[in-house]
């Protein structure tokens, strides 16, 4: 179907990144520029947005209308700056690399670092004297009664409060909402100009009163868009007149060229296509914050301008690399606003777009292209950490060939792309009431999750529920450490009391189904917070169904209007309610037997002069990714907690559905965790996201399998798998094997599998010396990070992930490397 | 039947075979090569790991329980015939994925000859594609009447050329190896099966010139083109001293460098290339 | 990081400054007695009011500010409340021996060792607390960031400014 592919592929086998230099001067300075670049703050939106508000703070505008306007009125005045040769216009803030401030969401929480936030020690983001001084006097103080979470706190003083105290729950939504892969195909279709003919049109003929609002923003917001464009074009002229080198002069008018066009009307080429869905990338981001909003299957909404201009003889294959690297590094333009305290939990991750290659169409052919492999071309020669790239792959309708670049690719870069297992994913979105259509036409979003492509409202990372809280509070008759010594959450059976590990069970039942509850309300007061003061017309535009609907996507306007949950600690809450039933529920365990009490008391003295107890319960009690008995166990885990949300509807009428991804959370939480049952001590990290506990001696295959049983229909947002290997020559005969492992994760029911090829020596030592690794990019828990930009943790438990051999297949323990 | 001990199993190898595979390897071996790696695979008897650094002394394994610190390890297991299958074929959807399958190694696995008969022909009745790695000491008329038939590709090691060199460093003659290769490649190769000829290089052991020499001669003559070389690797080192052994003088401690490899490769094919051009000129 | 900017600019004051509030903190927190405790935070903010009263960059932060924020410990024996406001045209910052009721914020310590250590601390963490269940708080947390900025600027304004790179 593809006619092109092989004679694609031939072009782009001899391209290199060792010739990048030579090949692709400008892609090449690029990169470098964005290794060195140093990440600002950028309070520009937050003082547009400041300013229009407090000039209305009386004014009986609707909501909805006063933020379409501020968003219009920063993406028609914002500077415009061309900090590079970049063949893209736009930028999503005034900075090389910027870390925009909301002051609407968490932008607050930098106050108290003002001083210190430009010097201090882990990634440092630079503010200069003077914007800290707006920010202290003009832009915080107008926020700080207006917050998203000061707006909610008052209706939900005790939810909010267990929220404060982080170890319960955390819930995405005072900060960012994104987390969903806009349609940008539509802006390609139809260009800006039709969208706001349209929204015309139906705002005239409406009758109801919200909806006409509706209609009117999606207008005002989008005039901005052309606005901005428009400002460009006439920077850009301004630019180029005043340009000496020729090169330069030249892609800064046809930047303007570009811009002239899109995005008002649909691309006349391959560039302005590009051009068009970056701009939509810009614009959204001036709206909503820049985390995990993900422009989705570029292979696929590209395409079309790809081969016309290529059949045409107007665009070279290395034409396309340059553009598409182009776009790879405007994504990566952009950073996340992140205060001192909160470096521990999140430090070093990007801002998480995802894109998508591959899989199937949703016909369920196979979607795999000549601009599919011109992408992972890319993905190979800018192993950069955002965007953050992943490949689907339906077996059966995908080829071999293309299974096996992708894994070259990764074996190659070490690291990216993650592997998406097409077959599982498409069924456990249809369990979710999505179309099979729909659900053939998914996308990654942000980490792993899943989302039906500018159909689907995904919210992907509302609520992160700590599992390792609700097993302590089951231990602790609903106490927490964060409560001291008072109960909290349901008071369950004292341990003395508790008989049988049924009786374990009913408690973390019960403890799980209360931390759910308040999540899930609380999840949904924020939700309605939104719809009240944020709405979002502009991303509103970029999606199936809203103009249909009249409705804002806040407001339900989708066609899918899911949330997402997402859970810390699975694997080692798995081991240890594994342990429990082991050491004190086991009559036929002749090694060990403890009284329920006893052997909690002991954890909760972090195992302090139990040897025995702590060996045994490291090396020989059950673990999940290793024995039947604990991946039951887990199995279970995945199964309660699908039952107790799928009985609730998030705010905007849809369904709430689960994940196993972790960010760099689960290091962080692990620090200011105390030791759990399964042998992980006190301030030990936890392992990530659904991948069993680091440093279980197990077979991989076995890994594998474990994780691969899941019961993944009741993991319909996908979840993370971390495997780590040692490195091997990388040669037809290593890559077809590697191609054919990840084949048969997927058959036995994998869902996503993600990779660092990595062994501990080098890891320890680019910790030591991260001078030496300035640009080693790791796969975190759904995303990549550079090495060196993580927090200490966050190292560590990349580290000490488990590392199998690829040649003998054994596992290498951290001792005995 | 004779119940061999299995001292290790390992999963999704890429070095034993095609594919990926499941590794076998059996406790027990006719030889005793002095640079073997595996030193716990030389004794068909259990046998004790023990790593005294890990020992906390709680007196567990005096009273029979299990040692939680895994200080004391046993070395060789018993496996029914219907248990090393179900292990074996738990990967069978990545032999599928990758045309893999097992490998059967050790230790020897051809001193079990009827275990190893029936688990191969049960292997072939499931489709798995079975490959054995062998020293070449065995009863030839059993392994063509029992194993052949269900072996699909067979490593065969060839060491050291001369006899009483080959006594030295292995401490048995060469004689039934090399007249066991013969046969192999003469008699009984059918179609099914594939043998790949295999020589370790160590240094001043089998990786010297009159070795590698002698090895190009017998393979040119028997119309041997292609072998593998296996680079020595001491990463068994250790193993000698928690087995409570000690372990042969002159073994080199060092792994051989990537450099030295391919010097004796290349030296190998140069005379193999020799033997070739002299043959062709008679 | 090789970012040493503002290190360099470390002078003597912030030491002298530092050294200061250390000793402080040990002499106090050593002595564990309530009332002190009670002069301490009183001492604070009276000093921290002073400050806004006798320097005027230091009032510019706090300019158009109407807000409480109420510190109290968990028993109820100590208490207080920073109370922002207008003095005629002039910002100004009262204090008040007890904690108010209408506080935009008030923060509870474990025990008035944790709210020793929590004023004294040069740059305090308030995650830390709230994490180890030394603090906690009721109200709206910006104003706890705002008060903590205060804080911060202290040093900052008595003339042992370390100056923020300006990069443009
Ligand atoms: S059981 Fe293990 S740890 Fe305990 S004394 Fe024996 S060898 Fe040592």
């Amino acid at each position: 179907m593809y006619e092109h592919i092989d004679k694609v592929r031939n072009i782009l086998k001899s391209l290199s990144k060792s010739s990048m230099k030579s090949q692709f001067p400008i892609l090449d300075d690029l990169l470098t520029r964005h290794y060195h670049a140093k990440a600002e703050v950028d309070i520009e939106r937050a003082l547009f947005m400041t300013r229009y508000y407090k000039d209305r703070t009386n004014s009986k505008k609707p909501e909805a209308l006063k933020r379409a306007e501020s968003i219009h009125r920063y993406l028609s005045n914002r500077k415009i700056c061309f900090h590079d040769n970049n063949f893209l216009g736009g930028a999503c803030t005034s900075k090389e690399l910027g870390a925009p401030l909301y002051p609407e969401y968490f932008g607050i929480t930098i106050w108290p670092e003002l001083h210190t936030i430009s010097t201090r020690t882990d990634n440092p983001q630079i503010l200069s004297e003077k914007d800290a001084d707006i920010l202290n006097k003009e832009i915080f103080p107008y926020w700080m009664d207006r917050t998203i979470n000061e707006r909610v706190r008052p209706i939900e003083p005790e939810r909010q409060a267990l929220f404060d105290k982080f170890i319960f729950y955390i819930l995405s939504k005072a900060g960012t909402i994104s987390h969903t892969t806009p349609y940008y195909e539509l802006v390609l279709k139809k260009g800006v100009r039709e969208i706001i003919e349209e929204a015309k049109k139906r705002e005239a003929a409406e009758e109801d009163s919200k909806k006409k609002i509706f209609y009117k923003t999606m207008q005002v917001a989008m005039e901005g868009v052309l606005q901005y464009a428009r400002n460009i074009v006439r920077e850009a002229k301004i630019a180029a007149a005043g340009e000496t080198d020729t090169d330069k002069k030249e892609n800064l008018l046809a930047i303007a060229e570009v811009l002239s066009n899109v995005p008002e009307n649909p691309p006349r080429n391959f560039r302005e296509a590009l051009n068009a869905v970056w701009i939509s990338q810009v614009a959204v981001l001036a709206e909503n914050s820049n985390m995990a909003m993900s422009p989705g299957r570029l292979d696929q909404i590209l395409y079309p301008y790809f081969i016309k201009d290529y059949n045409g003889g107007t665009l070279t294959i290395e034409d396309a690399i340059r553009y598409c690297g182009s776009f790879w590094l405007k994504m990566a333009d952009n950073v996340n606003l992140v205060p001192e305290t909160a470096e521990r939990m999140f430090g070093g991750a990007g801002a998480v777009p995802a894109i998508t290659l591959g899989g199937v169409d949703w016909n369920g052919d196979d979607a795999v292209n000549e601009l599919t492999y011109i992408l992972l071309k890319v993905t190979e020669l800018l192993p950069i950490r955002d965007p953050n790239v992943n490949a689907r792959y339906y077996s059966g309708v995908n080829t071999k060939d293309y299974r096996d670049e992708v894994s070259r690719v990764i074996l190659s870069t070490k690291a990216i792309p993650a592997f998406f297992n097409d077959i599982e994913n498409i069924k456990t979105m249809q369990n979710q009431n999505i179309s099979l259509e729909d659900a053939r036409d998914y996308s990654v979003i942000g980490c792993v999750e899943l989302g039906a492509s500018g159909k689907q409202y995904s919210a992907s990372s509302s609520v992160f529920m700590m599992l390792h809280t609700v097993l302590y509070m089951a231990l602790h008759e609903g106490r927490s450490p964060a409560t001291g010594n008072k109960t909290i959450g349901v008071k369950t059976k004292a341990l003395k009391d508790m008989k049988s590990y049924k009786s374990v069970w009913d408690a973390y039942k019960a403890q799980l189904e209360w931390l759910v509850d308040n999540a899930v309300h609380l999840n949904n007061s924020y939700g309605r917070k939104h719809q009240e003061y944020l709405a979002t017309p502009l991303l509103s535009c970029f999606f199936d169904g809203t103009m249909e609907s009249g409705k804002d996507l806040i407001d339900g306007g989708a066609i899918y209007n899911s949330s997402g949950v997402t859970h810390i600690g699975f694997a080692d809450v798995a081991d240890s309610l594994a342990a429990i039933k082991d050491i004190c529920f086991n009559k036929d365990n002749d090694d060990i037997s403890l009284k329920l009490e006893d052997f909690i008391a002991i954890v909760d003295a972090d195992f302090n002069g139990e040897d025995k107890i702590y060996n045994y319960v490291k090396n020989i009690a059950p673990k999940y990714g290793r024995d039947i008995s604990a991946n039951s166990i887990a199995g279970k885990m995945v199964e309660i907690n699908y039952d107790l949300y799928n009985s609730r509807q998030n705010y905007r009428g849809g369904n709430y559905q689960l994940a196993y991804w972790t960010m760099t959370n689960h290091a962080g939480y692990g620090r200011i965790s105390p030791a759990t049952p399964n042998g992980r001590k006190a301030k030990e990290v936890f392992s990530s996201g659904i991948t069993p506990v680091s440093q279980v001696n197990t077979d991989v295959t076995t890994a594998y399998k474990s994780v691969a049983q899941l019961p993944s229909n009741k993991i319909s947002n996908a979840y993370a798998l971390n495997m780590k290997y040692t490195p091997i020559s990388v040669n037809p005969e290593s890559i077809k094997k590697f191609s054919a492992l990840i084949e048969g994760f997927m058959k036995s029911g994998g869902q996503q599998v993600q990779y660092n090829i990595q062994d501990y020596k080098t890891l320890k030592d680019a910790k030591e010396n991260p001078d030496k690794y300035p640009d080693l990019l790791v796969r975190v828990s759904g995303y990549s990070a550079y090495f060196k930009s993580l927090n200490e943790a966050m190292k560590d438990e990349i580290i000490l992930r488990s590392q199998y051999n690829m040649g003998t297949g054994e596992f290498v323990s951290i001792e005995q490397e | 039947m004779r119940r061999p001990l299995i001292f290790d199993i390992t999963k999704a190898s890429f070095d034993d075979g095609p594919g990926i595979r499941t590794v076998v390897f059996f406790k027990g071996c006719p030889l005793r090569c002095v640079w073997c790696h595996n030193p716990e695979s030389i004794d068909p008897d259990h046998e004790l790991f023990f790593d005294s650094s890990l020992c906390i002394h709680c007196g567990n394994h005096a009273v029979g329980k299990t040692c939680f610190t895994l200080a004391r390890r046993d070395v060789g297991n018993v496996y029914t015939v219907d248990e090393l299958m179900e292990i074996i074929l738990q990967d069978k959807i990545y032999y599928k994925s990758s045309s893999g399958g097992v490998t059967f190694s050790g230790g020897e696995p051809t001193l079990y000859m009827d275990y190893m008969s029936e688990l191969c022909r049960r292997l072939k009745d499931e489709g798995v594609h079975t490959a054995l790695q062998t020293c070449g000491y065995f009863d030839y008329k059993r392994f063509r009447d029992l194993l052949l038939p269900y072996i699909d590709l067979i490593y065969f090691d060839i060491k050291i050329i001369d006899e009483t060199e080959h006594i030295r460093f292995t401490g048995k003659s060469n004689k039934i190896i090399l007249e066991n290769f013969q046969r192999l490649m003469y008699e009984d190769l059918h179609e099914g099966v594939c043998v790949i000829p295999r020589v370790p290089l160590v240094e001043r052991i089998t990786a010297t010139e009159d070795n590698l020499s002698g090895i190009a001669s017998f393979f040119h003559t028997h119309h041997i083109r292609e072998c593998e070389f296996l680079p020595y690797n001491p990463s068994g080192i250790d193993k000698w001293e928690r087995l409570g052994k000690t372990r042969p003088e002159g073994i080199p401690e060092k792994a051989l460098s990537f450099q030295t490899q391919k010097k004796w490769v290349d030296f190998y094919k140069n005379r193999y290339a020799d033997f070739a051009a002299s043959a062709s000129d008679l | 990081m090789s970012y040493t900017y503002k290190k360099s600019k470390i002078n003597i004051f912030r030491i002298i400054w530092d050294r200061m509030l250390r000793k402080v903190r040990e002499t106090f927190i050593a002595q564990m007695d309530s009332n002190k405790m009670d002069k301490l935070l009183e001492l604070g903010l009276k000093a921290m009011s002073l400050l806004f009263l006798l320097c005027p960059e230091y009032r510019e932060n706090i300019k158009g500010f109407k807000g409480k924020v109420a510190f109290n410990t968990v028993d109820g024996q100590l208490g207080a409340t920073a109370s922002f406001g207008r003095f005629l045209h002039l910002p100004v910052l009262r204090v008040r021996k007890t904690a108010v009721s209408n506080a935009n914020v008030t923060i509870t310590f474990s025990d008035g060792q944790a709210m020793a250590s929590f004023i004294t601390e040069p740059s305090p963490d308030i995650i830390s607390g709230i994490l180890d269940n030394k603090l906690n708080f009721t109200g709206n947390m910006n104003y706890i960031l705002r008060f903590v900025f205060l804080a911060m600027d202290i040093p900052e304004v008595l003339g042992i400014r370390t100056r923020l790179p300006d990069i443009r």
